[in-house]
């Protein structure tokens, strides 16, 4: 058999593996190895089976995957995005529809300080959906609005997923996080449209509420001090080349852990579990990671992305037009797989294509992020929507389904202003780090 | 036991914040950065990896697709975890021999690391006392697996 067909089988054989409930790690790993070895020995094959879990789990980068983990554990245990929700109520006071629209902008600055989609929509149903529904609002704005809010966590820096993409595309973290700061800042935006232009079309949707007097408005967006000096210290002193990703990451977790500590919003006893869950998150990842490696040793040797390469040249599609069905490949995946896993599949496999064609990777980054994005609140696998089912239990999963629908206009046009102007994504990374 | 890993792997993580932390500020502040910081990172990292891992296979947390759940029955899936268990299991086993020699071969060329002189070693311990507490956690799983078969015949 040829290196591709062997390919191609072991793909296929991936997918079935994954669809029969493997953990997605091991199947990784064991079509990789076995992939190898029927391609070159199994004498090599175990050789890569025995450094990759030792050169995987001691590299310096990787370290900034725990430590941006802790920091937005300890903020969303802190109850931080309390303060955050209030200060967003006070600037959107008045309109109609402004708790969703301040929920919107709540997940964005709570995204600013943690890198986890779902931590970010779990964190804002249980401050905002119940609030919403207080004030009279339908349950399909109120969860359609914490579902999309929750994606901006992983556009907007820290995010995990960046991380893992700039592990495995080989790309600078720090440009990646450079890179989503003003697509994300663009969809906050468009999320905050597709609300206005809800309550406009619907007014029984939502209904305006009561006003606050300036004084009050002034001093909850005071309040949100703690949050922007985070970000400005964490992501502002990595921008600025003060720290590297993993300092800035460092410094993040321990101000979050003495702002909370000292103000008693959280024992230590909860600080504790925060460190025990991101050690249990990390150590998922860096399993799925190994297997990730492993599998992408075995996906160069078969020659596929090559291959693909050579195969789409003769197709003779523009860049643009093979990057429009990438997209739709990744949408249609994101049916039935998870971001990491997504992006730790395919990334080997595709990246080679994207870059022969003119594609900048780190532009390629922003996309594949906003594509996840999708992924976390289309139906059926939608993780974002079952966070806030597990949160909320007697919100309907159908108007949880509906209410997300709006929504994925925005994230749609999001993809489309990226490909029509790249420069978005790679304007703020080309100027910091020419 | 998985809990007492956890919490060593949790220690680490805390180590591996401090020391960067008094790394940055010595160096920005003092322009003194602390010797082999990045090797004390490296080190943490590996213990918060490796002797986190075992307790991510007890609670099952690593990702899983269920998807096509609904095309299988309760007793498909039964078998499919039985099976999914046994070939991870066999799998690890694997890894961690092959881990094993990897780590042999480190400890008798005596290698260290070039600032602080850590044996490499040090490095390997978590990794195969991790790789081995996994094994025995999906074994726990299998056999709390077969405590658990859905009545049969329908």
């Amino acid at each position: 058999m040829s290196p591709q067909v062997v390919g191609l089988v072991g793909m296929a054989s991936l997918l079935v593996l994954i669809f029969i409930r493997l953990p997605v790690a091991v199947a990784l790993i064991a079509v990789g190895l076995f992939g190898y070895a029927a391609i070159d020995g199994w004498g090599k094959a175990l050789l890569i089976l025995g450094s990759t879990p030792f050169d995987i789990a001691s590299g310096y980068a990787l370290s900034v995957v725990p430590l941006f983990i802790l920091m937005g554990q300890i903020t969303s245990e802190a109850g931080m995005s309390a303060k955050l929700f209030s200060g967003a109520k006070s600037l959107f006071n008045g309109f109609r529809g402004a708790e969703a629209m301040a929920t919107i902008g709540a997940c964005a600055g709570f995204g600013a300080i943690c890198g986890s989609s779902l931590a970010t929509a779990a964190t804002m149903s249980r401050l905002a959906i119940p609030e919403m529904r207080k004030a009279g609002y339908d349950d399909r704005l109120s969860t359609g609005a914490v579902a999309a809010g929750g994606t901006l966590g992983i556009l907007l820096p820290p995010s995990i997923i960046f991380i893992v993409y700039a592990i495995i595309a080989r790309q600078s973290v720090a440009k990646l996080f450079a890179a989503g700061l003003l697509p994300g800042l663009v969809l906050t935006v468009l999320y905050m449209a597709v609300v206005v232009l809800l309550v406009t079309l619907r007014p029984s949707l939502a209904i305006a509420g009561d006003r606050l007097s300036w004084r009050k408005r002034l001093r909850n967006l005071g309040d949100t001090w703690e949050i922007a000096l985070l970000f400005g210290l964490a992501i502002g002193g990595m921008y600025l080349g003060w720290f590297s990703p993993t300092e800035a990451a460092a410094i993040g977790a321990t101000c979050a852990a003495v702002l909370s500590l000292a103000s008693r919003r959280i024992s230590v006893a909860q600080f504790w579990d925060c460190v025990v869950r991101t050690v249990r998150t990390t150590a998922m990842l860096f399993f799925i990671m190994i297997g990730a490696f492993v599998f992408s040793y075995f996906v160069v040797l078969t020659q596929l992305p090559a291959s693909l390469v050579t195969f789409v040249g003769h197709l003779g599609l523009s860049p643009i037009a093979m990057m429009v069905t990438l997209i739709g490949v990744y949408i249609i995946l994101g049916c039935f797989l998870d971001g990491i896993g997504m992006m730790l599949v395919t990334v080997p496999i595709f990246f080679p294509l994207v870059v022969q064609n003119g594609f900048d990777p780190v532009w390629f980054g922003v996309i594949l992020v906003v594509v996840v994005e999708m992924g976390l609140i289309h139906p059926p696998v939608g993780m974002n929507l079952f966070v806030i089912r597990a949160e909320i239990p007697d919100v309907s999963l159908k108007a949880v389904y509906l209410g997300v629908l709006p929504f994925l206009a925005a994230q749609a046009i999001l993809i489309a202003l990226l490909l029509a102007f790249p420069k978005m994504a790679t304007w703020l990374p080309d100027l910091l780090y020419p | 036991m998985s809990r007492w890993l956890a919490s060593g792997a949790a220690l680490s993580l805390i180590v591996m914040m401090i020391v960067t932390v008094c790394d940055v500020t010595a160096r920005n502040l003092l322009n003194r950065p602390i010797l082999g910081a990045t090797e004390i990172v490296q080190l943490t990292l590996v213990y918060v990896v490796f002797l986190g891992i075992p307790e991510t296979f007890l609670k099952r947390s690593h990702v899983t697709v269920d998807v096509a759940d609904h095309l299988f029955g309760p007793r498909v899936i039964y078998w499919l975890n039985l099976v999914g268990g046994m070939a991870t299991s066999a799998l690890l086993v694997v890894m961690v021999w092959m881990m094993w020699v990897n780590a042999q071969d480190a400890y008798e060329m005596g290698d260290t690391t070039s600032d602080l002189s850590i044996p490499l070693s040090v490095f390997w311990a978590p990794i195969l006392v991790g790789g081995g507490c996994s094994i025995v956690a999906v074994l726990v799983l299998i056999g709390r697996d077969l405590g658990q078969r859905p009545a049969g015949g329908q």
